[in-house]
């Protein structure tokens, strides 16, 4: 019983959630982990340019030059609802990544929906979105407004 | 003053007079009359329900009903549920001195005279004893509005106080009659305000139609306890919710519908409610001594044979399934389940993999970390219908047994509502500390195979043999 179990491994990952990543994907695209409840979890996309270089910073408050934008960072979200989530569309920033060689990459959300949480923990450990991409290094987390994934590329189906 | 219209069983009881023939009046000192009905069902007071007539309909249709169904009993209760205008006039008649009511029964309350009148037809009709205490209640309910308004009237001019409607009801888009506030305990309210002199301008009209009767028979519910385990990684405790899991595997039904459908079958109950002590995902095993649960069967027809004979049943019957220390318990102590959640403990088996090699000694050390606490924001797997809060939660005990390179077995022994899975594998860094930041902050650990192990709650109550909880909470 064990053996078998040990043999056929797959993650929980793999078990739980299934991959996206937009069509045509940009330097400003973010790739998902979709649970099948419907929860989205953003992380960065395997062909990301920053996943190369060095991330110093990753800053929740996009929008501060114009004095306006909310820092994403400090949301409470209420109830089964989630009430008070940043109501997202699919331009709308999620952050700025900064990187040691001065360049900076915006991530847009990618999808309708509510954003529920950020990882706060990328605010005191960036390269985690490097060195643990689908794990501890994630992005958001969002409940998006209908089936948002549709028109997405599968890439679990290719594993 | 106006007469009185009594049937010929009212005449005789409360009136004192022999039974009469056709429309011939006698009267008293007074002057007041009462009148002999013509037709003796229509009558002032018992508003004809008890008419020997009346009376054999009545107890006819409840032998039908119980000679249809399938009840294991021998004796019944009556309950019986009268007209609220009978109730208004039985109070009034309370406070009356000058209706010359001399019969033996006079000071009688109907309740009383009423179940005297159906006992004996009952008892013949459907073959079952009427006794003060039994499973099976019988509860005939007698209605007629005839007087709902005329009665209303006359009580909203003596006690306007009693009848305003409530604000709450008067903004609905069509507000409730005045007549829906006359209800039996209003009746009995007004009553203890009543004085002779406004009893006195109470009119005894005589109803033009019968009683309209309806009646419910109904057994009290049975409450069983026991424990269950579950040995497939394919079945859900409770019926299947299409946004919890992936959708994988065949699903015949779940724990609580498969025990409770054997259950409602054996009894012949209406419905039947099964509550546990927890529930474990799908693909979780319950092993051990099992998981607590109750079952409550709601209008049984039959009595259950004896316990171990219907456990080896289900036994049998389920190869997934098996329920021990069956018995029936009363519903205060089925309450229990639900008490106290918060403190109780699972033990756990946890089959880990872990990326990087293990280090055996890592894993030893892993048994004088606890107990620890953790900080569990609401899992992403169930993130959709659940708050996002970051709760407390503590692991007591913790014991790590190497396999090969990569896979240890974990047992533990955690506070009730703690997500192990997420505890195992981090959930994306948002339970903190994880096994990994325990073991290994560089690797990611990962959960193949969770087993609860023990739920800590004696349970039936009073058995002593089933899971008493341990001082320091590791099972044997």
């Amino acid at each position: 019983m064990v053996e078998c179990a040990i043999s056929s491994h797959r993650s929980s990952l793999d078990r739980n959630f299934t991959r996206f990543s937009p069509q045509d994907a940009t330097d400003e695209d973010a790739s998902f982990l979709a649970h099948p409840s419907g929860v989205i979890v953003v992380i960065l996309s395997t062909r990301h340019p920053a996943l190369a270089k060095t991330i110093n910073q990753v800053d929740f408050n996009v929008n501060k030059k114009k004095h306006r934008g909310v820092d994403r960072s400090q949301q409470t979200v209420i109830g089964k609802g989630k009430k008070g989530g940043l109501q997202l569309l699919p331009v709308t920033r999620l952050c700025l990544i900064k990187c040691a060689d001065g360049s900076e990459y915006p991530l847009r959300a990618g999808v309708k929906g509510t954003l529920i949480e950020v990882n706060d923990r990328l605010l005191t450990e960036p390269t985690l979105m490097q060195t643990s991409r689908e794990n501890k290094g994630f992005i958001a987390l969002i409940m998006p407004k209908g089936n948002e994934t549709k028109d997405m590329v599968n890439e679990s189906d290719s594993l | 003053m106006a007469g009185m219209t009594l049937c010929s069983v009212c005449e005789r009881q409360v009136r004192g007079k022999a039974k009469v023939e056709g429309g011939a009046s006698t009267s008293t000192a007074d002057g007041a009359t009462t009148t002999a009905a013509a037709a003796s069902e229509a009558c002032a007071l018992c508003f004809g329900t008890l008419n020997p007539q009346f009376v054999a309909r009545v107890a006819a249709d409840v032998g039908r009903a119980v000679k249809n169904d399938f009840y294991d009993v021998k004796d019944f209760v009556l309950s019986l549920n009268m007209p609220v205008s009978l109730i208004l006039r039985e109070e009034i008649v309370k406070m009356r001195d000058d209706l010359g009511f001399a019969g033996t029964l006079a000071s009688v309350p109907f309740r009383i005279r009423a179940i005297d009148a159906y006992i004996g037809a009952l008892y013949e009709a459907t073959g079952l004893r009427p006794t003060k205490c039994s499973n099976l209640n019988l509860t005939i309910t007698f209605s007629n509005d005839e007087f709902l308004k005329p009665d209303c009237d006359f009580l909203q001019d003596h006690f306007p106080d009693e009848f305003i409607m409530p604000a709450k009801k008067m903004r609905l888009a069509e507000p409730p009659p005045i007549e829906s506030l006359l209800t039996k305990v209003k009746v009995l309210s007004i009553a203890s305000r009543l004085q002779a002199d406004v009893a006195k301008k109470f009119n005894f009209e005589t109803p033009t139609n019968n009683c309209v009767s309806s009646f419910e028979l109904s057994r009290d519910p049975i409450f069983l306890a026991g424990r269950y385990c579950k040995f497939s990684r394919n079945l859900p405790q409770s019926p299947w919710t299409a946004d919890d899991h992936a959708g994988s595997g065949i699903v015949g039904g779940s724990v609580s519908e498969q025990v409770c459908q054997f259950l409602k079958q054996k009894s012949l109950a209406d419905v039947t409610r099964f509550t546990a002590s927890g529930r474990e995902d799908i693909d979780v095993r319950m092993l051990g001594e099992g998981r607590p649960f109750a079952v409550q069967l709601v209008n049984p027809r039959k009595k259950l044979p004896e316990w171990s004979t219907i456990e080896q049943e289900i036994n049998r019957t389920f190869n997934d399934i098996r329920v021990s220390f069956l018995r029936q318990v009363t519903r205060a102590e089925a309450d229990i389940l639900k008490i106290g959640e918060e403190e109780k403990r699972k033990t756990y088996t946890a089959l880990c993999y872990s990326s990087k090699r293990v280090d055996p000694a890592m894993l030893a050390a892993l048994q004088d970390k606890a107990p620890l606490e953790l900080k569990q924001k609401t899992p992403v797997r169930v993130l959709k219908r659940r708050p996002l809060i970051e709760r407390p939660r503590n692991i007591f005990q913790m014991h790590a047994i190497p396999i090969d390179d990569h896979h240890f077995q974990l047992r533990l022994t955690t506070q009730a509502g703690t997500y192990v899975k997420e505890f195992v594998h981090g959930d994306f860094g948002r339970t903190r500390p994880s096994l990994a930041d325990l073991i290994d902050p560089e690797s990611e650990v990962d959960i193949l195979e969770l087993d609860v192990e023990m739920v800590d709650l004696e349970w039936p109550p009073g058995n002593i043999t089933a899971q008493q909880p341990v001082p320091n909470g590791l099972a044997k």
